[in-house]
């Protein structure tokens, strides 16, 4: 629910492994509604998918702490009970609550993990090709917001100040996900992978044999065959937002399944957003971010944080060209919209 | 056939005699004690843990830090890794040891929580007891029944509290299909077939620059450390069958073979098993590493249903043919399940009667909350350490399922027919 499946396609290790030592695995598990996918190399098959098994554990363990979909989550147990106590949280959740709430601090709300009751609003109404009549929204906005939740470190609790808010984590839990199985995997001493959850969020470890990084596409927001950019990776994180094939239609309008935390209505302007960073947890939650807030305060963003970088599209009108918004120093994109890039748009 | 409220009484080995599941609960502010030990419900219970690893760390200390008034202020594990990680999860003033025994020389901590290899379990018990800890041991209780009934004579000794990770007697699910059972829903119980299939080695990687730390991370698979699957998986499995018909088993027999992972391990890469128990039940056990299709659950079978407990939290009830239909049957959630109509169980579901206890659940409150097994399973060693509680999956239980493993393991490695008696549980 709410994560918006990936416009990344993987291109990695399309060169063969020269060392005929080196094997490359792919193990695949399902998990948090979607498909984890590791590709690894190393010397020992059999330790090589091992390793890559023990890193989905991990992420099998933390959809198991945190879907809502699971009344005996922790992160169920969170929204039953934090309204009327403060309600203590395992530390590494803990951890990523805080890490939530920075970012809705440094978006400025465009990103809000207590979004749930805007969603479901949206949801419903969409279900009947309707748009929800303001007063709704306005209703639903009243719960909406970090401000309601009262992180407190020394203890690590949580607390809500209104009974209506709820935590969904869907829009940081794959990228969270990804970051803690390449964790697993250092540890295990893997130092080629790739890991992503779903395609939307994805981290680069090392890289292939005889390459500098690893290759990772961005599909094309209207064009499921197509990229739009080639970006390599190494040691680093990619996630994608917006689907358009998961846009809908209203009242005869075409609306974005991503909400604007602050206005209570889905975003509009843009029909894909991507982010670069250090890990896949902060990604995942920046390109939702990025989609909200357009490329001017994206722009903004990126500058006040150098580490982070963005590649957007925005919305165009019909029969105009597709451009592409680049955004951060050194990006390390390779190609982009060959036949289609009449202009791209670069910026820092 | 069945009362909610049975006082607890002392179990007779092998004959049967009906405990309620709620009873433990029921003893709650049945006796002075317990309403006494009430006015100290808010005290801080202060914690050490011994083996923050992949079980200790991940699954034990990460539910016990969110149950309210509990502190971990010592941490103890030999390899380094998991020791920092673990003081991390423990938090502020928790400190730090790689020995067991200075750890309970010098700390001062109520609970002492275990989680290290099977064949450790036996000696760092049997130390924190007499240190004079409540001690909560991960499952199986040892690695031997020898092992087993010291941890049990030290237990008694000590007077401290003493309970056994078998998580699934603290799972409402498996509660509400035990009152089903008792309900005379199944029938008669005839059979269970129990089983847990892998696709996979079960083998841990080791880091390639410490080869050494080969029989520590892969302690699973050395007999020194480890009962096999029947140790690490058949005892979730067979405490339930052991709770279920409420007795140990008569007898044991099977085959077991390292057959292909051939990668210097030395425990069965498959386990198959059959158990006889009193009235003509018989199980079976199977657990393999080289087929997942049908994963791993329980299936109880009776002359008027069959209930089978799927991934320690589905439980689905499918009615034989002749079988006369119930009138809670209207209120359970129906679903298509292999072609075949299928009654899914919801804990939460059945209407309560008032004052009716309701499994080691109970505790935590409200109608329709659901807990993660784990977090149940500590919420009540620590209320049964506050309140002066009995410990439902004590020592005596962790004994009778441990022997059950063991016997078992015994008979494949004899290929004969094991007979259990009394001695195997005599402490």
């Amino acid at each position: 629910m709410g994560m918006m499946p990936g416009l990344i396609g993987v291109l990695a290790f399309a060169a063969p492994c020269v060392d005929g030592d080196l094997v490359t695995m792919r193990v695949v598990r399902e998990a948090m509604g979607t498909e984890f996918e590791i590709l690894l190399c190393g010397r020992d098959e059999q330790s090589l998918v091992n390793a890559a098994n023990e890193a989905l554990d991990e992420v099998q363990g933390l959809d198991q702490q945190m879907s809502l979909y699971n009344a005996r989550s922790e992160l169920s147990s969170i929204n039953r009970r934090s309204a009327a106590e403060r309600v203590a949280v395992e530390p590494k959740l803990f951890s990523l609550l805080e890490l939530a709430g920075e970012i809705t601090d440094a978006s400025r709300g465009a990103f809000d993990i207590t979004v749930a009751p805007l969603v479901k609003c949206w949801g419903f109404f969409r279900g009947q090709g309707r748009v929800p009549p303001a007063d709704t929204i306005a209703a639903a906005l009243q719960s909406v917001g970090m401000r309601h939740v009262e992180l407190c470190r020394p203890d690590r609790t949580v607390h809500f100040r209104r009974a209506d808010v709820r935590l969904d984590l869907g829009g940081i839990a794959k990228g969270y996900a990804v970051d803690r199985a390449v964790e697993v995997l250092r540890g295990l001493g893997i130092t080629r992978a790739l890991v992503h959850g779903g395609q939307s969020s994805i981290y680069a470890l090392g890289a292939p044999p005889d390459q500098a990084s690893w290759t990772v596409g961005i599909r094309h927001p209207l064009d499921a065959s197509r990229r739009i950019a080639v970006v390599d990776l190494r040691d680093r994180a990619l996630s994608t937002s917006g689907n358009y094939e998961k846009f809908f239609e209203a009242d005869g309008k075409l609306y974005s399944h991503i909400i604007d935390p602050r206005t209570g209505y889905p975003a509009t302007g843009m029909l894909s957003a991507s982010a670069l960073g250090p890990t896949a947890a902060e990604t995942d939650a920046l390109a939702t971010a990025f989609f909200v807030m357009g490329p001017a305060k994206t722009r903004r963003y990126c500058a006040a944080h150098p580490h982070i970088q963005a590649v957007l599209v925005p919305e165009v009108e019909s029969g105009e060209s597709l451009r592409l918004v680049r955004i951060g120093e050194k990006l390390p994109s390779r190609e982009f919209l060959k036949e289609e890039s009449s202009r791209t748009e670069r910026s820092q | 056939m069945y009362t909610e409220h049975e006082e607890l009484s002392r179990r007779e080995f092998l004959k049967g005699v009906g405990v309620a599941a709620a009873a433990f609960s029921a003893a709650l502010g049945s006796t002075a004690a317990a309403q006494e030990a009430k006015a100290g419900s808010d005290r801080l219970i202060r914690v050490g843990i011994i083996g923050p690893g992949n079980q200790g760390r991940k699954k034990l200390m990460a539910n016990a830090v969110r149950i309210p008034g509990v502190k971990f202020t010592a941490v103890c594990d030999i390899q380094s890794s998991n020791l920092e990680a673990g003081l991390e999860v423990a938090g502020e003033g928790a400190k730090g040891y790689e020995d067991y025994r200075e750890m309970l020389d010098k700390e001062d901590f109520e609970a002492c929580i275990i989680a290290v290899p099977l064949n450790m379990h036996a000696p760092l018990a049997i130390a924190a007891l007499q240190a004079g800890k409540h001690v909560f041991c991960e499952k199986q209780m040892g690695r031997t029944i020898e092992a087993c009934k010291d941890m049990l004579r030290a237990q008694r000794e000590a007077g401290q509290l003493l309970q056994i990770g078998h998580q699934r007697r603290y799972n409402p699910t498996y509660h509400h299909a035990l009152k089903l059972m008792k309900q005379g829903v199944l029938g008669e119980i005839t059979h269970i077939r129990a089983l847990w299939h892998r696709n996979g080695s079960w083998r841990r990687r080791v880091p390639n620059d410490h080869p050494e730390l080969e029989r520590l991370i892969n302690w699973r698979l050395y007999k020194e450390s480890s009962a096999g699957l029947m140790g690490e998986l058949g005892s979730h499995q067979l405490d339930v069958c052991n709770w279920f018909l409420d007795s140990t088993p008569l007898a044991v027999t099977g085959f077991g073979g390292l057959d292909y992972w051939k990668d210097g391990r030395e425990v069965y890469d498959n386990v198959n098993c059959v158990f006889e128990y009193p009235n003509g039940v018989r199980i079976t056990y199977t657990s393999i590493t080289t087929n997942a299709y049908d994963d791993y659950y329980e299936q109880i079978m009776g002359t008027e249903g069959t209930l089978i407990l799927t991934h320690e939290d589905e439980g689905l009830l499918f009615r034989e043919r002749r079988a006369e239909k119930l009138v809670w049957e209207k209120m359970a959630h129906k679903e298509e399940v292999g072609g075949k109509q299928a009654i899914v169980l919801d804990a939460s579901a059945t209407p309560k009667k008032k004052g009716e206890a309701r499994g080691p659940g109970e505790a935590l409150g409200e109608k329709g909350e659901q807990e993660d097994p784990y977090y149940l399973e500590l919420f009540d060693f620590f209320r049964c350490i506050r309140e002066g509680g009995e410990i439902f999956c004590d020592g005596e239980v962790g004994l009778r399922s441990a022997a059950t493993c063991l016997l078992a393991n015994e008979a494949m490695e004899k290929r004969q027919v094991i007979e259990f008696n009394e001695e195997h549980f005599a402490v």
